[in-house]
C-alpha cells in the first residue's frame, strides 16, 4: 500500500510511482475514489507540519473549550 | 437502505479574543447574511442545517439526510461553509471532541427507527425501554465500531484510536452535560411524530469521508437488523466500559463477551460477526438493498480484512491517517510538543489544518467528488429538508414573518402578526 510520506532523517523517501498507483486503485472497492491530487513529489510531513504548526499558531495545551451537549 | 439520518456537531473554538468575546464573535456569525434565515438564535442555511451556539461551542446540525452516502455529501458540505465562515470571522474550528484537560463534546448521530417494531411483553413500552431493546443488540457494534470510524487522538505518550471512548461513562442517561452516555432518550417529538429519535453520542468527529460513511452506513445495518428482530439478542458484552477502555488502546485486545458461553473475542471479530449477519440480512431481504447497501457491505469488508495491516488504511480510515502521519513527524524530528500540536491540527478547518494538508497532496480515499459539494452547497437532501427550505424562501418571498422553525414546523404569522399560522413537515421522508 502506498507510503506516501517522506522519513526525513534517513534518507528513506516513498514516492507513489505510476504502477503503485494503478495497482492502488485497482485495489479499491468501487464507489469510494482516492482523490486525484495525487504527489508531484515527496511529502515533507516534517516541513509541511512545522510550516502549519507555526503559521496557526496552534498551542494544544491552551486548548481549553468546556460546557456543550 | 434509506432511513432518515442526520449528525450534530459541537465544534472546538479558538479565537483572538477573550470566551465572552469569543461568543460574541459566534453569535455574530450565526446572524451572517449568507444563511438563508436567523432569528438570533439560530441560523437555517439553503440545504436545511441549523446552526446555533450553545456554552461558547458552535453547533451544525445537519439537515436530514436519507442514506449514508447524502449524509456524507452534506458532512462535506458544512465542512466547506465553516472554513469558509471561520476565515472570514477570524476564528479557528476544529473538528474534534476532547481538549487538553478532558473536556468533551460530540458529535451526535440521529437515527429514525420504526419503533413499532421494538416489542417487550410489558405493557409500558416508552422510550427508555426502547432505547434499551436498541442498546442491548447494538453494544457490542457501537464498542467496537471504532476501529472503522475513531479519529485517533495522542494521549499520554500511547496512540487511542478514539476521542469519544475516553470520556464515556454510561450506557444511557438522559442528562448529557453530568454524564456522557452511549444514548441519550430525547423524549421531543419534533424529529418525527412517528418513530424513535435514536440518539447516539458515542462517535468521534471524522474527517475522512470514508469514515463517516461506514460509521453511519454500518450503524444504519444494524438498525434495518434490530428492526427485524434478525440480531441475536442473547450476544452482548461483559462489560462495555470495560471493553471500551480496552478496545481503544489496541484494535488487536480481546474483549469479554456472552454469546451462549462466556468467550474473548476480537473487535475485529465482532464486528465480522455483525458484517456476516448483515450479508445474510440482505440476501434474505433484497427489498432493503440498494447500491449503497451493497458498497458499504464491500468497505465494511475491506476495512476489516486489512485491519491488522493498518498503514493498509492510512489513505482511508481517520484514525490511520493521523497514526502515519504523527508517526512520521515524529521520525521526522518531532517532539512530544509538536506531536501534540500536530495530534490537534488534523482537526483544524482550514486549508493549514492537518486532514486538509495531507488531502491535498495524497490521495486520501473520497465518497464524494468537490463537484458534488459544490451543487449542494444550496440543494437540500431529498428529505423533507428539501419542502422546509422551500416554505422558507416562499414566506420570505411572500413577506410573512417567521416566527419559529423547527424540524418538523415553520410557525409564520401576516407582516402585522394578526394571523398566525403553521407548515408542518410530520413525513421525514416527504418532499412537499
Amino acid at each position: 500500500m502506498t507510503d506516501y510520506l517522506t522519513k526525513r532523517g534517513n534518507g528513506q523517501t516513498a514516492v507513489l510511482d505510476e504502477d503503485t498507483r494503478a495497482d492502488t486503485r485497482a485495489a479499491l472497492p468501487t464507489g469510494v475514489e482516492l482523490g486525484d491530487k495525487l504527489p508531484e513529489g515527496p511529502v515533507d510531513v516534517g516541513a509541511l507540519f512545522d510550516e502549519a504548526i507555526a503559521e496557526t499558531d496552534i498551542k494544544p495545551n491552551d486548548y481549553i473549550q468546556p460546557g456543550a451537549e | 437502505m434509506k432511513r432518515i439520518c442526520g449528525l450534530e456537531y459541537e465544534f472546538g473554538v479558538v479565537g483572538p479574543s477573550s470566551p465572552t468575546e469569543r461568543g460574541a464573535i459566534l453569535e455574530y456569525l450565526c446572524r451572517d447574511d449568507s444563511f438563508l434565515f436567523h432569528d438570533g438564535r439560530r441560523a437555517h442555511d439553503a440545504t436545511g442545517a441549523q446552526v446555533y451556539v450553545d456554552c461558547n461551542h458552535l453547533e451544525w446540525a445537519m439537515p436530514e439526510c436519507s442514506d449514508a452516502r447524502e449524509l456524507v455529501l452534506h458532512d462535506q458540505v458544512m465542512t466547506r461553509r465553516l472554513m469558509q465562515l471561520s476565515s472570514e470571522y477570524g476564528i479557528q474550528l476544529f473538528k474534534n471532541n476532547v481538549d487538553v484537560e478532558g473536556n468533551s463534546f460530540g458529535c451526535h448521530e440521529n437515527y429514525l427507527v420504526d419503533d413499532t417494531s421494538l416489542t417487550c411483553e410489558t405493557d409500558t413500552f416508552d422510550e427508555e425501554d426502547q432505547v434499551a431493546y436498541v442498546s442491548s443488540r447494538m453494544l457490542p457494534f457501537l464498542v467496537t465500531r471504532m476501529i472503522l470510524a475513531g479519529s485517533g487522538d495522542v494521549y499520554e505518550g500511547d496512540y487511542l484510536l478514539s476521542q469519544r471512548a475516553q470520556v464515556l461513562t454510561r450506557v444511557t442517561d438522559w442528562d448529557t452535560q453530568k454524564e456522557k452516555p452511549f444514548f441519550a432518550p430525547r423524549g421531543d417529538e419534533n424529529f418525527c411524530e412517528e418513530g424513535l429519535r435514536l440518539h447516539i453520542l458515542m462517535g468521534d468527529s471524522t474527517l475522512s469521508e470514508f469514515s463517516t460513511y461506514l460509521k453511519v452506513g454500518t450503524t444504519m445495518m444494524v438498525l434495518d437488523m434490530i428492526e427485524h428482530s434478525f440480531l441475536d439478542p442473547t450476544f452482548h458484552l461483559s462489560g462495555a466500559m470495560t471493553a471500551l477502555a480496552r478496545v481503544n488502546k489496541s484494535h488487536s485486545s480481546p474483549i469479554n463477551c456472552y454469546h451462549g458461553v462466556d468467550a474473548n473475542l476480537l473487535p475485529v471479530d465482532i464486528q465480522r460477526m455483525y458484517l456476516n449477519r448483515a450479508e445474510k440480512f440482505y440476501e434474505f431481504y433484497p427489498e432493503c438493498v440498494d447500491d449503497t447497501t451493497q458498497d458499504i457491505l464491500h468497505h465494511w469488508r475491506f476495512v476489516l480484512d486489512n485491519i491488522n495491516h493498518p498503514d493498509g488504511l492510512a489513505q482511508h480510515l481517520d484514525w490511520a491517517i493521523k497514526r502515519k502521519s504523527i508517526d512520521d513527524y515524529r521520525k521526522a524530528g518531532a517532539d512530544e510538543q509538536k506531536l501534540l500540536a500536530a495530534n490537534l491540527l488534523y482537526h483544524l478547518l482550514d486549508e493549514q489544518g492537518g486532514y486538509f494538508l495531507l488531502r491535498d497532496r495524497v490521495p486520501l480515499a473520497r465518497v464524494v467528488s468537490d463537484e458534488e459539494v459544490s451543487e449542494a452547497m444550496s440543494t437540500p437532501p431529498a428529505t423533507r429538508a428539501r419542502a422546509r427550505v422551500a416554505a422558507i424562501k416562499e414566506f420570505k418571498r411572500k413577506r410573512r414573518k417567521i416566527v419559529d422553525i423547527d424540524w418538523d414546523s415553520i410557525t409564520h404569522s401576516s407582516p402585522a402578526g394578526k394571523k398566525v399560522g403553521m407548515r408542518s413537515f410530520s413525513d421525514p421522508y416527504s418532499l412537499t
